[in-house]
């Protein structure tokens, strides 16, 4: 199930929010070569705002297995801050286009197949997502090496300019068309044959009594 | 960046969602990436040696001219192409020597090839890589990552084009293991005098698996076996 974490039902997805801020933390230490005894640390950046949308994986005991992170192009965005190199004709700025970062599977130890499956629940969850919110592209930056299996999803893939090597590895912008015509398509290439995303109800209004 | 770089690979992408056969799919990429500054090129699945499914994918350009010279009993100079690595993440460049023979079958000119192999992996599907040889050693940095893109592309469509035919494009190549390993063994530069003393057989017998690899392959000489079995994922180097 992909679950939408948006602004207006932050407080009742806080505790999925903290499992991805806790595992952003652990893998930076992991990363840094710090001690996890006792760590409880978690890591937000600063687009980890109020605003930010996140579309997160959730299994039926309410474990996060994977997520991503998405905001609007014309705001801040984590792409910002990178090589202008990667993008040949300038960082894409539309209303209908968001940017997506820190997508991810959080278990480390997870089979191929398991963050395999995990990512193409995400995939579908994002269209649907994006084809409710009028939103057209998504534009993302990441490794070369994942660019096969980001292809396999089916859905229409464009460079927006050639790889650069960065920390060494290399590293590729992409925009994603999300056009309803090829929802389908992309649907049946990630395996579902129904809707994952879950959208909290609305609170129900309060009523005002005139006394 | 380079534009005009980015714009042969942004071209060849386009092409490749529109074209309708792996002959189409193989043309359009051979043309940009010669215009790159690239010759050839071989995409293949990484699978077991010499147990090439039917359904994985095998597009490639071969030289008819490569080749070595055999001379008599001191063998044949083979050279060592490129191993193909599938726990390899990142595109890696390598490099090969090749001896040309001339119209007297004899060794003449002698190339230094220039090579990149982009691994691609994909959950659910063999390994694959797609490996590019030029001539040219001062290839921009900036076509290299052209190419790059390009081969990720190439091997998308060819798969998709693959699943999309029920017949083969092109014939599937079985080695037996004794071919694999005379073949693996003339790559190695041994003659076949020293290949029937390594692996305890006759002299002969050595000669007829060649012979026999040589018309599995389709190709013409040792050499040219070899480089089409390495860049196959048929044999390993020694």
């Amino acid at each position: 199930m992909i679950v939408l974490v948006g602004a207006t039902d932050r407080s009742d997805q806080y505790g999925y929010l903290r499992q991805v801020w806790q595992q952003r933390y652990q893998e930076r230490a992991r990363e840094a070569g710090w001690s996890l005894d006792g760590a409880s640390g978690i890591g937000r950046d600063r687009f980890d705002g109020a605003d930010t949308v996140y579309l997160l994986s959730i299994d039926t005991h309410g474990n996060v297995l994977g997520g991503l992170r998405l905001m609007p192009s014309v705001g801040p965005h984590p792409l910002e801050a990178m090589s202008a190199a990667l993008f040949a004709d300038g960082m894409p700025n539309a209303e209908n286009v968001w940017i997506i970062s820190r997508f991810c599977c959080l278990e480390p130890s997870a089979s191929a197949h398991c963050r395999d499956l995990v990512a193409r629940e995400l995939v579908c969850g994002l269209y649907e997502y994006a084809l409710q919110s009028d939103i057209g592209r998504v534009v993302c930056v990441t490794q070369l090496s994942r660019l096969p299996v980001i292809l396999k999803a089916g859905w229409h893939v464009r460079p927006l300019g050639l790889p650069v090597p960065i920390k060494g590895s290399l590293a590729v912008a992409l925009g994603i068309d999300l056009d309803p015509s090829h929802f389908e398509i992309v649907r049946a290439a990630c395996g579902s044959a129904r809707n994952v995303l879950h959208v909290a109800a609305a609170p129900e209004p309060t009523l005002e009594m005139a006394i | 960046m380079k534009l005009e770089y980015f714009q042969l690979a942004m071209d060849f992408i386009d092409a490749s969602r529109s074209v309708d056969s792996l002959d189409e799919l193989g043309q359009s990429f051979l043309k940009t990436a010669r215009q790159l500054g690239f010759r050839h090129y071989a995409c293949v699945a990484c699978v077991e040696v010499g147990s090439t499914p039917e359904s994985v994918v095998f597009l490639a350009d071969f030289p008819d001219d490569w080749a070595s010279t055999t001379s008599g009993d001191s063998g044949v100079q083979t050279a060592r192409i490129l191993q193909l690595s599938p726990r390899q993440n990142l595109p890696f460049n390598w490099e090969h020597e090749l001896v040309v023979a001339d119209s007297d079958n004899q060794p003449g000119e002698i190339y230094v090839l220039n090579g990149v192999t982009v691994p691609i992996h994909v959950a659910g599907a063999f390994p694959g890589a797609v490996n590019i040889v030029g001539i040219d050693a001062d290839i921009d940095p900036a076509a290299e990552h052209a190419i790059h893109l390009m081969s990720i592309y190439l091997h998308e469509a060819a798969l998709k084009l693959k699943s999309g035919d029920g017949t083969a494009e092109h014939p599937v190549v079985r080695l037996t293991a004794r071919e694999r390993q005379c073949l693996e063994w003339v790559a190695a530069g041994k003659t076949d005098w020293e290949i029937a003393s390594i692996l305890s057989i006759a002299e002969r017998t050595v000669h007829n698996h060649v012979e026999s690899a040589k018309l599995k392959l389709g190709v013409h000489t040792r050499v040219q076996a070899v480089v089409k079995a390495f860049l196959s994922s048929l044999i390993n180097h020694r």
